[in-house]
């Protein structure tokens, strides 16, 4: 079995992205997650942001389904304790994305995410150049 | 490394597994049933997901729109100024 190569920040937008499209790039790379070909990670914010959404969008859906489908995504969630210290380091403009770049400084690796706000910022990944390397690997 | 007991009849399909899957050790076999698990797993999660984007009738475009509106709540709760 493959070690551990790669660690990654997921942020939101890339995990609801992965999950509803998994033959798309992101998709890809949760299933390379799934295989232990990187690590991912999210802040404990991006979880509650993932609950709260399906939460209030799906609202026929009981709790386990919930707890099933966030379950099942191969991530690690990063308690607040972790990367407070990290958040006034960050760069990222908004308030509500500086969790994802703290964690990022904390773990000093990259960011999946298609979100316009961290295009300055310097962890942010290119996922096609992610998946060449995964494809070498 | 760590021990688990087993019945007899899990272990005699286990070892024909392990010979199926061409596993050179059980740690190897349980590593391969543990990957193939966790996809079916995503793959059921992701097959619900669409399902339930479809039954909303919402684009995920518009999801994402409405989670960056929940990102900012949870920022003012958990972060106040």
């Amino acid at each position: 079995m493959n070690g551990i190569l790669i660690r990654i920040v997921a942020d939101t937008n890339a995990l609801f992205m992965s999950i509803y499209d998994e033959t798309s790039k992101a998709g890809n790379i949760l299933k390379a997650a799934s295989e232990n070909k990187i690590e991912l990670f999210a802040p404990i914010s991006v979880k509650e942001e993932l609950k709260r959404v399906i939460k209030k969008e799906f609202n026929w859906w009981d709790d386990n389904k919930i707890k099933f489908v966030i379950g099942a995504l191969p991530v690690k969630w990063i308690e607040r304790e972790i990367y407070q210290d990290a958040l006034e380091k960050t760069t990222v403009k908004h308030k509500a994305d500086k969790p994802v770049e703290a964690l990022a400084l904390i773990l000093n690796c990259g960011i999946l995410t298609a979100d316009k706000h961290f295009d300055n910022v310097k962890q942010k990944i290119d996922i096609n150049n992610l998946l060449a390397k995964l494809e070498e690997s | 490394m760590k021990s688990i007991v087993i019945s007899e009849e899990t272990h005699r399909k286990f070892i024909e597994e392990k010979m199926q899957e061409r596993a050179k050790t059980a740690d190897e076999l349980l590593g391969k049933m543990i990957i193939e698990r966790r996809k079916q797993r995503l793959h059921a999660a992701s097959k619900m997901f669409r399902e339930a984007l479809d039954k909303k009738g919402i684009t995920l475009a518009e999801l994402l729109r409405r989670s960056r509106k929940i990102r900012e709540e949870i920022a003012d709760e958990w972060y106040p100024d």
